[in-house]
């Protein structure tokens, strides 16, 4: 009995209006917004091709330490297709090197346009929440008074049917009628994504997927039963649906846009311009110390240190300069990472974590609509919160730290984080000790014609490519540890979840149990 | 006839006053409207803390002791934020406030991101300003209060008797939507009038007769915005069978104008222009690679009384080839940066299809911001590099002693220079006049779908059926 009345709710849905035209829209949209999001995948993949392969080349091409810098540049997720998330302004390329430390990955590719940030980019997560659930409380709302109005309940309920029977059909229905588009909208979604040659899915991204659509049947679920249950406690069916919609829009579209405003403004932060005072104000205590260092051990003379220089590489100064300049390095390097730690402390705790926090607080508060928690659900299973980027940020951290140490035990910022030059190399100025300043001055012939002899010797060298650094024990950062495993994605949902399967069981219950007195007379 | 359209004007008003739908809607919208109030009061508080703090930042750029140092300063320039920035955001919020650039030939023009006011890291999100609530939640008003003014009478079997008094359809459909109107308009205005008490109060805006006037024009634009809805909403009530009927295809209409297309604009445009990440970089290394390569050959500004030898012949060459290369990338920047708005202005024509956006945009233009407004800003900010540099040529041409290089820094007159003499950057407001050329499309076409709007309600009010099938 329960199978026939469920097929009855079914057909009555099916052959409707509302459907065929959120059916439509919600297929369309989906497509459209897959092909895109496929092609921006591509492109972005495309650069990040391009950026190992330029970073491989320059790690390979590197003679000095200072050279060395093995950034962590990893593909975009290929669940943003489906779920965009963070990943439509912070990309997953972290520099690693001696004097920069990062709470995020860079932004990148389409939004360095800043007039591009004022609209908001869509995947097909929120094509479900916004359109989907928009016909979830299209079909919801006069479920059960719309029946009445029209005496078909009447009707239905004096044949020998448990009213349980009933409303469960008509729940169950609801939903089989929502998840209809819902799928094909994913299987074309997803032949689409794998068109794509590019497009690289893992076995752990497929089962990801796979509980991001559980999810998004949940969610529907979730909206269709509301607007049922609105519908059994309001008699007219213009009100509920115009609560139902109400309801959409608040709990949708305007809480959707509303919280990350809040959170932007709504919380005190710390100007950015005392961020750069102090800034400026660490770099200057570090280039003082130098200076300090410099006036209590001073160098042997021009004559000794003049080199040529290029970038940060320095070759063919004297022996005894290069002596000089080791102790220095060894100081200025160590001064540096301290600075460079200071600074970050000075960013992070005066005032980026005000940020972090309120860059997160709209995730923390989605609970409270089933909207926003279903996209922040999906978006933490697709690992593209904010909140994973910190993450990533957070691992690489980490790595730094354990490279700075690799260096260290490879006596890295000495003689050789300025210079490849061996022991035994001829420097640009023989006898520093015949040499006066006259003939040191920039333009002066005689530093001129040294400079050609060093710059002739220099692309010798070059081309030889003999000064290569070996870079082969340089651990590499490990790529699984970037992301989070399943287990920690699903340890990171579980408010969120709790609050979709709890709602869910307590509006299905109370609908249920409302539907038991409902008075089918018009 | 017009003593009967009055009657009908002033029953719809009271029906309304009565009703649960008007009663619910008012508190939604101007709890919504306080609700923006505040968020904006704490961001105005945000903003007033940082502003003498940049402020100073920007002055002591100007703390140099003679011309040279001057040419040599990295000087910061900012736009002016609006205090009508809660009634609606305009970009403020993400378009670039501010240029960095150096007055010395072969110096930076940095196109700065929005320094003041942007996290990041924060979700992409619509600012929930007065134009957005408009945009999203009156308009839903509208139908709510609407879809039912001709159907919901012709249910009840009223209608036939209302036509049956000297009244025609025509003033029928005149004398309720302007009653619609009002009760809107006047919601809004409620809202609007909480909004500004509370940012006034707490003393993040000052009250002034420009503030009156930009509010008013707002509720201009919304009883323009409101009225395409109210008439729509009317004429789909007259058309359909069934209240619930109307009701179900406006909002699926409303669904799609206001909610779906805005969505996809964002994609295409990114399909349709490509825009290279670091565009502003590869132009700026340009003129850097140039002097190195000057300097790797030697030449390269030599100490002033040396040159001054040979009459400068080896700096004015290296000036020459510099000034070219600034030039050359100073073009490519600025075709570059043409082609960075291009996504955007794509992005914004699609938008337009969206009546929601049509009265954004057209707010925008009325009150002086928006896109119009970064355009405006980055004229003035070139205008004023070469303002700048014309005091430095007109003061170093006061000393006899100067060598007279423009702009080479070490190459012009050492004379004190008293930073005060120094022109600042002073920001001039739109004009109206012009804000409506750069980006007045959209009121055009929001006033053009208004009027369908009401041809088609008149249409659909002079074919519609008395009662019930």
């Amino acid at each position: 009995m329960i199978l026939t009345l469920i097929r009855k709710e079914l057909l009555s849905h099916l052959l409707t209006m509302r459907l065929a035209v959120a059916f439509a829209a919600t297929v369309g949209l989906v497509v459209l917004v897959t092909w895109i999001g496929s092609a921006e995948y591509s492109a972005r993949m495309v650069v990040h091709r391009n950026g190992v392969q330029a970073l491989n080349e320059e790690l390979g091409r590197a003679t000095i330490w200072q050279q060395v810098h093995p950034d962590v540049r990893l593909p975009p997720q290929p669940l943003s297709v489906f779920a965009l998330g963070a990943e439509a302004w912070v990309g997953n390329e972290i520099p690693v090197y001696h004097h920069g430390r990062y709470e995020a990955p860079r932004i990148h590719g389409n939004l360095s346009n800043d007039f591009m940030k004022s609209l908001v980019p869509v995947d097909v997560v929120t094509v479900v929440a916004v359109v989907l659930s928009f016909l979830a409380v299209a079909l919801g709302f006069d479920g059960v008074n719309g029946e009445r109005e029209s005496g078909t309940l009447r009707q239905l309920l004096a044949q020998p049917v448990r009213r349980s029977h009933v409303i469960v059909a008509k729940l169950l229905g609801g939903w089989l009628t929502l998840w209809l588009p819902l799928t094909v909208a994913f299987a074309l979604g997803l032949l689409i994504v794998l068109a794509n040659p590019d497009y690289l899915l893992s076995g752990g991204d497929v089962l990801r997927l796979g509980l991001i659509f559980v999810l998004s049947c949940l969610f529907l679920a979730q909206v269709y039963a509301g607007s049922l249950l609105v519908s059994t406690m309001v008699r007219g069916s213009a009100t509920s649906l115009v609560l139902c919609l109400f309801g959409w829009l608040l709990g949708g579209v305007v809480w959707m846009n509303m919280a990350p405003f809040v959170g932007d403004f709504g919380m005190r932060e710390t100007p950015w311009q005392s961020y750069v005072d102090r800034s400026r104000d660490i770099w200057q205590n570090l280039n003082d110390d130098i200076a300090d260092w410099e006036a209590s051990h001073p160098s042997p003379g021009k004559a000794y240190t003049e080199a040529l220089r290029a970038g940060s590489l320095q070759r063919f100064a004297h022996p005894k300069g290069y002596e000089w300049l080791t102790r220095r390095s060894y100081f200025v390097v160590e001064r540096l990472l301290q600075a460079t730690d200071e600074d970050y402390d000075a960013r992070w705790y005066g005032m980026h974590d005000e940020r972090a926090e309120q860059a997160l607080f709209a995730d923390r508060w989605a609970p409270l609509s089933p909207w926003d928690n279903y996209r922040v659900l999906t978006y933490q299973l697709a690992r593209t919160t904010i909140d994973d980027k910190f993450y990533l940020a957070g691992q690489v951290q980490q790595y730094r730290r354990s490279y700075i140490q690799w260096l260290r035990g490879r006596d890295a910022f000495g003689r050789r984080w300025f210079t490849d030059d061996p022991p035994g190399q001829q420097p640009m100025i023989t006898d520093p000790a015949s040499v006066t300043e006259d003939m040191l001055q920039p333009g002066a012939p005689y530093l001129q014609q040294r400079l050609a002899w060093a710059r002739a010797e220099s692309e010798r060298i070059n081309a030889a490519g003999s000064r290569t650094l070996d870079l082969t024990s340089l651990p590499p950062f490990d790529r699984s540890s970037g992301y989070r495993s399943l287990w920690q994605s699903v340890t990171l949902m579980l408010p969120g979840l709790a609050s979709l399967i709890i709602s869910l069981a307590i509006v299905i219950m109370a609908t249920v149990v409302r539907f038991q007195t409902y008075e089918p007379h018009g | 006839m017009a003593d009967v359209a009055g009657t009908l004007f002033r029953h719809q008003l009271a029906d309304h006053l009565k009703s649960l739908r008007l009663q619910v809607s008012l508190i939604v919208v101007v709890g919504l409207f306080a609700a923006s109030g505040g968020v904006y009061v704490y961001k105005y508080l945000r903003l007033a803390d940082l502003s003498p703090i940049v402020q100073r930042d920007v002055e002591q750029r100007y703390d140099v002791d003679d011309l040279n140092g001057l040419v040599d300063s990295r000087l910061r320039v900012l736009n002016e934020r609006l205090p009508t920035e809660f009634i609606t955001e305009g970009g403020g919020n993400w378009f670039g406030d501010s240029f960095q650039f150096e007055a010395r030939t072969g110096g930076d023009f940095d196109y700065r991101g929005a320094s003041r006011s942007s996290n990041h890291w924060v979700r992409r999100y619509e600012f929930v300003d007065w134009t957005f609530l408009v945009r999203l939640v009156v308009s839903f008003l509208c139908i709510v209060l609407a879809y039912d003014t001709i159907s919901g009478g012709r249910e009840q079997g009223t209608l036939r008797l209302v036509l049956a008094n000297p009244v025609s359809r025509l003033q029928l459909l005149l004398a309720r939507t302007a009653a619609h109107l009002v009760v809107v308009v006047s919601v809004v205005t409620v809202g609007c009038l909480l909004g500004t008490v509370i940012l006034s109060l707490s003393g993040s805006v000052p009250l002034t007769a420009g503030l009156v006037s930009d509010t008013a024009l707002f509720v201009l634009g919304t009883a323009v915005y409101a009225a395409m809805f109210l008439l729509i909403a009317t004429g789909v009530s007259a058309l359909a069978k069934s209240s619930a009927g109307s009701l179900v295809i406006l909002v699926l209409v409303w669904a799609i104008l206001v909610v779906v297309i805005p969505q996809t604009s964002y994609l295409v445009a990114v399909q349709s222009v490509e825009v290279q990440p670091d565009w502003k970089r590869t132009i700026v290394d340009r003129v850097w690679d140039v002097r190195q390569e000057l300097e790797q050959q030697g030449l390269q500004p030599r100490d002033r009384q040396e040159a001054a030898q040979d009459g400068f012949l080896q700096e004015q060459r290296y000036l020459r080839i510099v000034a070219h290369a600034e030039r050359e990338s100073f073009a490519e920047l600025q075709a570059r940066y043409a082609l960075v708005r291009r996504q955007y202005e794509v992005a914004r024509a699609i938008n337009m299809l969206s009546p929601g956006m049509a009265f954004q945009y057209s707010v925008e233009a009325l009150l002086r911001t928006g896109l119009g407004k970064y355009i405006h800003f980055e004229a003035q900010a070139r205008r004023y590099r070469d303002d700048l540099r014309d005091f430095i040529r007109a003061r170093d041409a006061e000393d006899p002693a100067s060598p007279h290089l423009y702009f080479l820094s070490g190459f012009l007159s050492d004379r004190t220079l008293d930073p005060e003499d120094i022109p600042r950057f002073r920001e001039q407001r739109l004009p109206l006049g012009r804000s409506l050329e750069l980006i007045g499309a959209p009121l055009v076409l929001l006033l053009c779908e208004t009027a369908l709007a009401a041809l088609f309600a008149m249409w659909a009010v002079s074919r519609m059926e008395l009662s019930q099938a």
